[in-house]
């Protein structure tokens, strides 16, 4: 209210020209007015607390409920508190929660709604802007803010024949019933501890030396590992069809991922090189294969959260992380256009004892070069679009 | 049973009824006034009867110009005026009147007002008295146009145009402010109403408690008591800016689809009325009266500190003069009288007729009135310059402004300058010692003796001495240089103190960093050094000199 201000000093300049007193009192009203709604609007911001309660991980398809708590920690009462939660669009429509409240002395309000994980993804809930100001409007309005918190929502994982995907070797590792990875005599020197590494690993020499847990690298005799090689780079997918394309791929990393650690009890890794939206930032990502479900549910969150990128060379990635993979490990590579550079790359990677499977995300039916290309250089090629099926995974 | 659901923004109630009767009533308390105004012009009634009660036609004239006004009839005359206002507005919304038709409506409405007026105007009067007065309109037209009637006309006419204006604006706060893009706000609108009119009605009930005549008389004697129409004008205001805030906030969330808690309007309503109700209280505990003026309550102050300055004065050169004295009864001769020891009174203030004072308690009383009242309007126009950066920047744009602000900065550095030589000049072990030994004995008259310093704080000093005398002879240590390594820079520019120089650094060192005590002899030692290092930064100034 701009005019209150000049009002009150012209009251008191009336007050004091024609000194009546009680002509004072009415100006000590209005000032009191001025006063306790100015220290009111500021001390009610202070006082105010938020908690937002939700679980942060789902699936696709999962609905989660959040409740989000304001709480006045003060004696003043708010008398009226007007609260905007941004919300992502993909999650719910509107994209945001708009609620009026008014709190007592130490009172507390829950405000609920349910987010519908429709798309997988790492999403930011909140923040939430919160004004308030007094009651006549002198003052000016204060706001607060309650930072975000993050839901993933894992991408959703399918049984692999619906993407009509072999389930057995060479997609995977070796069907070999002995569990003999790495040969336990032949150490070849240690690493940084890993979350899954067993204890029995451990170099407690080399730990207690360097300060931090190192365990111990075997030689590998025969690996039956997996690790899967996702593509997102986005000039690597038709152009029309490029989310389609980049989802369906993502689906079908999490769902072969998922196909070997829970069906098959073998270790399973991802690399990609991708945009964070944790970071915002393009990040490599490499999650050495393990078989343990907590690593699945690792991987399910790295593939809940990637975006595609640009300006990146995925053969020169394959070529880089295939270092790190044991021999005999499985190379599962996952885009969305096959190359001359990628198909060198491949028969590179093969002919240093890696098996390697090649999925191409296209639609259309396998060309009779590739497949010709592909029982010549002895490459597992599969391609996937069933678009139909990814409608109605969704 | 179907339960009727009421539309919150549309609570009739408060449309219909309690909108239209707090304006009316409010425009009731600024008529009340006016019409007290009005009777301040009017003569002696006792003498206006004599004229009216007269035949002649200067009797006749009298009886037009000098009525007996029926301040009730035109007070409550107004609050109906206000219903009436809202009413026809909305009964011209619903049938949507325009043009023609609208004049019409509006020309029978004035008339009716007119008529109703002029028909209360004759209560109290006989029934004879009343035809007489019909009976003579044809051949006296000028008596239906009575002073009072066109007064309370005039009166009426207002009340109903702003009520008129104010359910206008109270309608137009439901509309997108785009729709003010042009045109006044309806919130600016309304609460201008409403200050406007408070200044009005405080300008006219003055003037009518002080008398047209005492308005320029600035030493007349404040007016106490209470004025029941602006306490309730203010108070019904208040509670009416928290209304239109609501109404305005409202709008806002219903356009942006915002869930409202259901409880929100009647907490609105209980916590304005507490705050209104808090305002109140603290106002009616605040001083208003003051029987000294704002230069006098000052003029007051000094003349008290005078006096206390010159009762000391006097004692001091009475204490000098009264060996003098005594050597002077040894002479024979008489003895200095003893001072007058009597405080010299402040000057006698205000207009009391005699030579006596004010009272105590109405100096303090005077003087917590000002302090307040100077108070709140310092605050109040400090807190408006900080929410309105702009109307400071326009300020300060101002010539004047800018030149009392260089001064300012230039006294401020000047000062800022002053103080950081002299905390250049203090050691600066001395705030960190100090701090946790108590503070330093008091030196008399501010004189610096260094003897009277603790061995260790003599060392900090003499180190801190060559480093201020160094720094102005061009080898100042830089700020991340350590005492050693400020010796090594120092030490080739004194080839002949560079042990004393050692010296003088290690024990600083020692005096600063470490806890082993540091006796006399400690500092003595240090003092020889200092005094030769002293000595080497002497002749290299001459040397430096000599060569320029």
């Amino acid at each position: 209210m701009r005019r209150f201000v000049p009002f009150l000093l012209v009251l008191f300049a009336i007050a004091a020209f024609l000194r009546v007193d009680f002509f004072f009192t009415i100006a000590y009203l209005f000032f009191g007015v001025y006063l306790l709604s100015r220290l009111w609007a500021r001390r009610m911001v202070e006082r105010l607390e938020v908690n937002r309660q939700f679980v942060s991980r789902a699936f696709q398809g999962d609905r989660v409920p959040v409740d989000v708590t304001v709480r006045n920690t003060g004696w003043l009462p708010v008398p009226w508190l007007e609260m905007h939660e941004a919300l992502p669009v993909q999650l719910i429509t509107p994209p945001f929660h708009r609620e009026v409240i008014s709190l007592g002395s130490r009172e507390q309000r829950r405000l609920g709604y349910t987010l519908n994980c429709r798309r997988r993804g790492y999403y930011p809930i909140g923040p939430l802007t919160m004004q308030t100001g007094d009651l006549l409007g002198i003052s000016r309005r204060s706001a607060a803010q309650a930072g975000p918190s993050y839901l993933t929502v894992y991408p959703r994982v399918v049984p692999l024949h619906q993407l009509g995907l072999p389930t057995r070797s060479p997609l995977v590792a070796l069907p070999a019933a002995a569990h003999l990875f790495e040969d336990p005599a032949r150490v070849m020197g240690v690493r940084d501890y890993q979350p899954g590494d067993s204890p029995r690993r451990m170099h407690w020499t080399a730990t207690a030396s360097a300060g931090r847990l190192l365990v111990k690298q075997y030689q590998p005799a025969i690996a039956r590992e997996t690790l899967i090689c996702l593509d997102m780079d986005q000039n690597n997918y038709e152009r029309g069809q490029r989310y389609t394309a980049t989802e369906l791929a993502i689906v079908i990393a999490a769902s072969i991922a998922s196909h070997v650690v829970t069906r098959e009890n073998l270790p399973v890794g991802l690399t990609t090189e991708a945009r964070d939206p944790m970071l915002n930032d393009q990040v490599q990502f490499f999650l050495p294969p393990r078989s343990e479900r907590a690593h699945l549910m690792s991987l399910l969150e790295v593939l809940a959260r990637i975006q595609v990128a640009s300006e990146m060379s995925f053969v020169e990635l394959l070529r880089r992380t295939s270092v790190d993979l044991a021999w005999g490990g499985t190379l599962t590579v996952i885009t969305g256009r096959e190359s001359e550079a990628l198909f060198d790359t491949l028969v590179y990677l093969r002919r240093a004892g890696f098996a390697v499977a090649l999925i191409l995300v296209q639609s259309g039916r396998p060309s009779a070069e590739l497949r010709k290309r592909a029982d010549l250089l002895n490459l597992p090629i599969h391609r996937v679009w069933r678009e139909q099926d990814l409608e109605m995974w969704r | 049973m179907k339960q009727k659901q009421v539309d919150p923004d549309h609570n009739p109630w408060v449309e219909n009824l309690f909108r239209p009767l707090v304006i009316g009533i409010m425009f009731g308390c600024v008529a009340l006034s006016m019409v007290e105004m009005v009777r301040l012009f009017l003569p002696d009634p006792n003498l206006a009867d004599v004229y009216t009660n007269a035949p002649s036609f200067k009797a006749e004239m009298m009886r037009l110009f000098l009525p007996g006004v029926n301040g009730t009839l035109i007070v409550l005359a107004c609050v109906l005026a206000a219903l009436e206002a809202n009413y026809s507005y909305r009964l011209i919304r619903a049938r949507s009147l325009r043009g023609s038709d609208l004049l019409r409506f509006r020309l029978i409405e004035i008339a009716i007002f007119f008529l109703l007026i002029k028909i209360g105007s004759y209560i109290g009067e006989s029934w004879t008295g009343v035809l007489a007065d019909v009976r003579s309109w044809p051949s006296h037209l000028y008596r239906i146009f009575d002073i009072e009637t066109i007064a309370a006309f005039l009166l009426v006419l207002i009340s109903w145009h702003v009520s008129t204006q104010t359910k206008r604006d109270f309608d137009r706060l439901q509309e997108p402010p785009v729709y003010h893009r042009y045109d006044v706000p309806p919130m600016d609108s309304l609460t201008g109403r409403f200050f406007w009119g408070g200044v009005i009605l405080l300008i006219v009930t003055g003037l009518t408690r002080i008398g047209i005549a005492q308005v320029f008389n600035l030493r007349r004697p404040s007016v106490p008591g209470l004025v029941l129409n602006v306490l309730v004008y203010s108070l019904l205001g208040l509670v009416m800016l928290g209304q239109v805030r609501f109404a305005t906030l409202r709008k806002r969330w219903k356009t942006g689809e915002t869930k409202v808690a259901e409880e929100l309007p009647r907490r609105w309503v209980r916590y304005s009325l507490s705050l209104i109700g808090l305002a109140a209280l603290l106002a009616f505990l605040l001083p208003t009266g003051y029987t000294l003026g704002l230069l006098e309550v000052i003029g007051y102050i000094l003349a008290v500190i005078l006096a206390v300055l010159s009762l000391i004065t006097t004692l001091l050169f009475w204490l000098i003069l009264l060996p003098f004295a005594w050597l002077m009864s040894l002479l024979g001769v008489e003895s200095a009288p003893a001072p007058n020891t009597q405080p010299l009174s402040p000057p006698a203030l205000g207009d009391t007729g005699g030579d006596v004072g004010p009272g105590w308690l109405q100096i303090v009383r005077s003087l917590a009135f000002w302090v307040i009242a100077v108070g709140i309007v310092f605050y109040v126009v400090r807190s408006y310059v900080r929410d309105h950066p702009e109307l400071f920047e326009s300020l300060a744009a101002l010539g004047l402004v800018r030149a009392l602000r260089r001064l300012w900065a230039a006294l401020w550095r000047w000062l800022n300058g002053w103080g950081a030589t002299l905390k250049e000049r203090m050691p600066r072990g001395w705030s960190v010692r100090l701090g946790r030994r108590g503070r330093l004995p008091k030196e008399p008259f501010g004189f610096f003796r260094l003897g009277a310093l603790s061995p260790r704080a003599q060392v900090l000093y003499y180190y801190l001495s060559v480093l201020h005398r160094a720094a102005r002879q061009g080898f100042p240590r830089r700020p991340a240089e350590t005492p050693d390594e400020y010796r090594t820079t120092l030490g080739p520019h004194l080839p002949q103190s560079q042990e004393d120089m050692d010296q003088l650094t290690h024990a600083f060192i020692e005096a600063r960093y470490s806890r082993r005590a540091i006796e006399r002899d400690d500092a003595r030692r240090v003092r020889s050094s200092w005094q030769q290092v002293k000595a080497a930064l002497r002749t290299l100034r001459r040397n430096t000199e000599e060569d320029a």
